[in-house]
């Protein structure tokens, strides 16, 4: 993957200029060109009126006027040219970008997107870049291409009119330009606000949407309500500032009013005689053409800046710094996957939180065992499982296997080997086979139904209309909650990993799918490591060993006889259970 | 932005509103801005005036110029020339300023009205259309349409000069007039392409943005299973396809566009050469003055740009159009699950549920879309009824999809009672029409004897609570999640409630305690926390009748017992429905409801359904024998 760095912001942006130097070289040329023969009709239109106040409807003049069509053609010509190639590496960037932008952002550990609300990465990858993209064409084309026709024109002036015209002209297009810039720089903020307000009014009308049912059993619509109208009015209220701001465009003035003054000037010349009417009207038309020609710039300047702020931002997200980055690893140790696991005080704190979320673990895993876990909510048993698929790295302590430290093994070597189901199930939208076969797109038809009938999962397969092709929607939203936990236990087995992890994963099946389902899993991890969080307590009975967690350290760990002799905690959960009268009925509990 | 902008008039859709009923509709909403506008209206007018007359004292110039005039005698005209300049920059700013104020509150006004009939909108509605593409009516689409405003005003002014600028050059020669006349046929081609071959190809590229963007969505909020599966590479090569993709169709419109844009320059230099040719010749004649010739040249590009502008206008006009019809859509759906205040209120006596012989399937797996038809029968010919009642029958014949059939269940008032069944039986949909999120295609649904279609909603969701199987938190501190159904309790009311259920010990541990601010549905806490959060979220509101589908499922045995002794103490004698997997979650029900593929198999106590020894029988021995706990005292 192409990891391309920047020193900043501004860097991301203008790297548009080192992308393809030779066509851009091209198309600025072109683009310089282009300006020559968009002043050239004005030009010659003033030349012609000479011609003919002079010389009357003379060969010359004919020449002359058809003269103006040669000029538009070739300004044809040019400007499709230039705005094509300048049209190609503008999209390119953005696409590049964008690439660019995911990439980084996918290589960031989870500590990242922890921090950020995928929402909000979304609209800087969709709406931001295509803003970068915006700030360079039009934008930035725009205002190179006004510029060279001032430069042009100024010139122009020069040669027809002389110093003082030329030097006027010059100085009406600097105050034109610093107020223009100015404004650009009074509104930008605005703009930026707006920009702003307007993600957070998307954001929250998603969050309402998504959780609608939600809102609407507790009556909250009213509140939602109220808070949407609260940033729906804050928004229309900034967009009038917006627009008050921009309606007095003192920019546009200067230029009407040295169009009027240079109208002045030459009137008082051409009655000295110092000066031809065709002059006047060349004049006069190139004014007018770079009247129109600037009409759209205020806006050029705001795309470009907009283009700068989301650049700054884009690259602080792409250019995270990991409190804990990834160790550079050359070579790939030698690993037997199938060998025990070692955790030596192993503590990891999520970022932002001053409690450890496991403090100071030390344990020593079994090769090709049964290992269950439980514990209360939050008490660190999904942080457990995610140190095993190195989805974060821990601040202190070491995890080992095969005598090999984590750290010194590449995240992707690891999760080779390692697979997990995690706990709160997250599907892709797209046909139940992609999911099932998501680790590996070359699966079998006959490696992915083994898969599904091991996870209990071709039972309701079945039964769709369209079997593993049918199409579930966002998030898997129109199953039930164990039809979704079936299907990433078959998407975990197909991976066919050294160790499995279970987060949890029968806790929406009912008792007899998730026996059929131990059954098939029991089959599955003859040898291999099993690590399973469970509230169940048959999984309990079963594993080799049990890890009981709380408050993110390990109380106690051993097999169900032991625990069950000498951990309080533990022979509460069997005390609590009311079928435990049953069983103690039948000769109780040890 | 521009995606917003084009979105519109690239709906694929079509249309189903002409345009002069959407218009009208559109004016409603402008009513208030009747009289900015008349004022835009008439500051348009002065601005027209202004700026054509411009180039005539120019013209003006020119001929006295020519004429011999002394500077004195043309100092007039240039006070005259600078005047106009001013007044049109004013005026230009006015017409800015008011409609940027018109703009602004009527999006507002669109926007809420819009957002406000999405929430009460059915539930089918929002199961059908994902939540994006709803925030997109409301945030899109009402933006779209002010859009149409400002084409709106901003023809008025284009259509106005385009009749100066026209008058003027037949007022100077009739063969200026013809010549001016070149630019409608180039405009009628150049909107003929733009909204054909154009319209096509803005639709590929939004589509294709459409389709990054989606695939970036899921991969940002997935990338734990990317990650987890060491699948980077691969959803990074899906990105590039599809954004390889994208640049393709942007390349193939752009270089349409390239090739438009600059041909409208070209066809103006064509017309100012006529000009020059045709008034040359005139003016050899004697017929027109140089200066007319200066005007003719300058009046043809003025005329030529405001007719582009309307081509282009009215192609932004078809998008603004195309999206309030969309809004329309939205703004007249009535919704099937009434929320009116005037019904009845829900009186709770008893407490008692009852489904009678209740069926129900999904829609979004249909084929056929019934729920159209069925919105407002009413309002059809008689025929269309005919056959809207066939489809309905056909539809209540297809029997495959059912997710619940003839259920007949009564949930005693004051009871506690259990809802058990394989997944995918069909239970959490049965709190679903409970709560109204849908209502049954066949049967009622009776709380205290009266029908659930025969209450207001508020007094239905004041007296039922529901804990989700899904818990969903919002962005906001821990402390406004827990109010959200009850904004007005008291901090100490919820930390009473979290010390029942064992919460108060983590939420405290957290840096800033129940000020904690979660984001994105609670992502920073572990799945069990949410789950406590959103049960006293539920618990606070105390309502009089209690839903939980299995929401202790990722409770550890302790701190699920909490629960059941906070909810033993606090809804002693209520009614309440118990959805469990884990049947140490039933112990001590009253009554047991066993579910099975949309069928109620069974009901009744404990010791009536092990004596039936049916499907609970069944379900009660593999339970325990799954749970092994004969083989812990044979262990021992
Ligand atoms: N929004 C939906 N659109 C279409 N079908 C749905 C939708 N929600 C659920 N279903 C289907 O309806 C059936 C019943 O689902 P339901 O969620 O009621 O099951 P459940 O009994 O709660 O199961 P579980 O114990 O797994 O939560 C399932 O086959 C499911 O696929
Ligand atoms: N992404 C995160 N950022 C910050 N804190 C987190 C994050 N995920 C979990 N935590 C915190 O870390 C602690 C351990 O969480 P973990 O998810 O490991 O608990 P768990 O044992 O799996 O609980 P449960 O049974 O509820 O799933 C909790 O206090 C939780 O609030
Ligand atoms: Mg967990
Ligand atoms: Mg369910």
């Amino acid at each position: 993957m192409n990891q391309a760095t920047y020193k900043n912001g501004r860097a991301l942006f203008f790297s548009f200029f080192q992308r393809d130097r030779l066509r851009l070289l091209w198309s600025l040329i072109l683009m310089v060109l282009s300006s020559v023969a968009t002043l050239i009709p004005a030009v010659l239109v003033g030349i012609a009126i000479d011609e003919l106040t002079q010389n009357g409807f003379s060969s010359t003049f004919i020449i002359l006027s058809t003269g103006v069509i040669g000029a538009g053609i070739v300004f044809y010509v040019i400007t499709f040219l230039g705005l094509y190639s300048f049209m190609t590496i503008a999209f390119r960037f953005e696409r590049d970008i964008r690439q660019e932008f995911f990439d980084k952002i996918q290589s960031h550990s989870l500590t990242f997107h922890d921090e950020n609300n995928s929402s909000h990465l979304l609209s800087m990858g969709m709406t931001e870049i295509s803003q970068m993209r915006q700030g360079i064409m039009p934008g930035l084309r725009g205002i190179l291409q006004n510029l060279f026709s001032v430069i042009i024109m100024i010139i122009t002036i020069y040669a027809i009119a002389g110093r003082e015209m030329a030097l006027a002209t010059l100085a009406g297009f600097i105050l034109y330009y610093y107020f223009a810039l100015y404004q650009a720089r009074k509104i930008n903020p605005i703009r930026m606000e707006l920009a702003n307000t307007a993600g957070e009014m998307t954001e929250q009308s998603q969050e309402i949407f998504r959780g609608i049912e939600v809102v609407r059993s507790f009556r909250g619509e009213l509140r939602e309500f109220l808070r949407f109208k609260t940033i729906s009015e804050k928004y229309s209220r900034l967009g009038i500032k917006e627009g008050q701001i921009a309606a007095f465009y003192l920019p546009d003035l200067i230029l009407l009013l040295l169009t009027a003054i240079l109208f002045g000037v030459s009137l008082f010349q051409v009655t000295e005689g110092t000066m031809t009417v065709g002059t006047m009207i060349q004049i006069l038309g190139l004014l007018i053409t770079l009247q129109l020609s600037s009409m759209m710039l205020p806006q050029m300047f705001l795309f470009l800046n907009a283009a700068i702020t989301n650049a700054n931002r884009l690259w602080e997200k792409m250019h995270w710094q990991d409190p804990q980055p990834d160790k550079e690893v050359e070579i790939i140790p030698q690993i037997n996957w199938e060998s025990y696991i070692v955790f030596e005080n192993v503590t990891f704190y999520y970022t932002g939180s001053e409690r450890p979320a496991l403090a100071n673990i030390s344990l020593i895993i079994p090769k090709k065992s049964k290992i269950a876990i439980i514990g209360g909510p939050g008490s660190g048993k999904s942080t457990f499982l995610k140190l095993l698929l190195q989805l974060y790295l821990p601040q202190e302590g070491r995890i080992l296997i095969d005598g090999v430290d984590y750290t010194d093994i590449p995240a992707s070597e690891v999760r080779k080997h390692v697979s997990r189901v995690e706990q709160e199930i997250f599907l892709f939208s797209g046909t139940i086979r992609e999911n099932i076969s998501f680790a590996n797109p070359d699966a079998t038809e006959e490696e992915i139904i083994r898969a599904a009938t091991a996870a209990q999962a071709m039972e309701f397969i079945e039964k769709l209309p369209q079997g593993l092709d049918t199409v579930i929607g966002e998030r898997g939203v129109d199953l039930s909650g164990g039809q979704r936990q079936r299907l990433a236990i078959a998407r975990a087995i197909l991976a066919n990993p050294d160790i499995l992890l279970l987060d949890d994963s029968a806790s929406a099946l009912d008792s007899k799918t998730e026996e059929l389902l131990r059954k098939a899993l029991d089959n599955l991890s003859a040898d291999r490591l099993t690590i399973v969080v469970t509230q169940r307590l048959r999984t309990l009975l079963d594993a080799d060993k049990i890890i009981i967690f709380k408050k993110g350290r390990v109380l106690d760990y051993g097999n169900h006889r032991e625990l069950i002799g000498r951990c309080a905690e533990y022979q509460r959960i069997f005390e609590l259970l009311p079928e435990t009268e049953k069983a103690l009925a039948k000769g109780g509990i040890v | 932005m521009s995606r917003s902008r084009h979105g519109g008039w690239l709906a694929d859709k079509k249309r189903t509103r002409s345009s002069k009923v959407l218009l009208k509709i559109f004016w409603s909403y402008l009513q208030p801005y009747k009289f900015h506008l008349a004022f835009v209206a008439v500051l348009t007018l002065v601005y027209t005036l202004a700026v054509t007359y411009q180039p005539i004292i120019v013209q003006n110039a020119i001929d006295r110029l020519l004429g011999g005039s002394t500077f004195q005698s043309l100092l007039f005209l240039l006070v005259l020339y600078m005047g106009l300049s001013l007044l049109s920059w004013v005026f230009q700013s006015l017409i800015t300023w008011y409609m940027a104020i018109v703009q602004n509150e009527l999006v507002h006004t669109l926007r809420i009205d819009t957002f406000n009939k999405l929430v009460d909108a059915d539930m089918s509605y929002h199961g059908k259309v994902q939540s994006g593409n709803v925030t997109s009516r409301v945030v899109n689409d009402t933006q779209e349409i002010t859009a149409g405003l400002g084409v709106f005003t901003n023809s008025l002014t284009n259509v106005l000069v385009a009749f100066a600028t026209l008058f003027v050059l037949f007022d100077i020669s009739l063969w200026f007039g013809l010549v001016s006349l070149l630019a409608l046929p180039t405009s009628a081609i150049i909107t003929k392409v733009i909204s054909g071959r154009g319209r096509a190809q803005m639709l590929k590229v939004r589509s294709s943005l459409g389709k990054v963007s989606g695939a970036l969505a899921e991969n940002l909020s997935g990338v734990s299973i990317a990650k987890s599966f060491n699948q980077e590479e691969r959803t990074s090569r899906q990105i590039r396809k599809l954004n390889d993709e994208t640049y393709g169709y942007f390349k193939q419109l752009g270089t349409l566009f390239t090739m438009i844009f600059p041909s409208i320059s070209l066809i103006g230099m064509i017309m100012i050469a006529g000009i020059l040719y045709i008034g040359g010749y005139l003016n050899q004649q004697g017929l027109v003055s140089v200066g007319s010739i200066y005007l003719g040249t300058v009046m043809v590009r003025r005329f030529l740009s405001p007719i582009m502008a309307l081509a282009n206008n009215f192609t932004n006009l078809q998008a603004s159009l195309a999206a309030l019809d969309r809004i329309v859509d939205v703004l007249h759906m009535e919704a099937s699950i009434k929320a009116l205040q005037s019904m009845n209120k829900l009186v709770l006596t008893k407490g008692e549920i009852v489904f009678e012989g209740v069926y129900f399937k999904y829609q979004a797996r249909e084929e056929m879309n019934v729920s159209s038809l069925k919105r407002r029968p009413d309002s059809l010919a008689e025929e269309e009824r005919l056959k809207f009642k066939d489809l309905r029958k056909q539809f209540l014949e297809e029997k495959r999809y059912y997710v619940l059939e003839n259920v007949n269940i009564t949930f005693l008032g004051g009871k506690k009672t259990a809802l058990i069944g394989h997944t995918g039986a069909g239970k959490t949909t049965i709190t679903k029409l409970l709560l109204r999120f849908y209502d049954p295609l066949e049967g009622r649904i009776l709380i205290d004897g009266q029908d659930l279609k025969e209450v207001s909603l508020d007094s239905l969701y004041e007296n039922i609570s529901l804990v989700t199987q899904e818990p969903y938190l919002f962005a906001g501190t821990i402390m406004d999640n827990i109010k959200y159904g009850k904004p007005d309790a008291s901090d100490d009311e919820v930390y009473e409630i979290c010390r029942h259920l064992g919460a108060d010990e983590f939420i405290e541990a957290l840096p800033n305690g129940f000020q904690t601010v979660l984001q994105e549905s609670g992502k920073s806490l572990s799945a069990g926390q949410r789950q406590m959060i959103t049960i006293a979220r539920t618990m606070l509101k105390n309502p009089k009748i209690l839903v939980l589908d299995e929401a202790t499922s990722r409770l550890d045995a302790y701190s699920e017992s909490l629960v059941q002794l906070a909810q033993q103490k606090l809804f002693e004698g209520r009614t309440t429905i118990v959805i469990a997997h884990r049947l140490s979650t039933i112990r001590d029900v009253d009554q047991i409801v066993v579910l099975d593929k949309g069928k109620v198999v069974e009901v009744g106590d404990h010791e009536t359904l092990m004596k039936l020894k049916g499907k609970y029988y069944e379900l009660y021995n593999t339970y325990y024998a799954h749970q092994g706990l004969e083989n812990i005292a044979i262990a021992s």
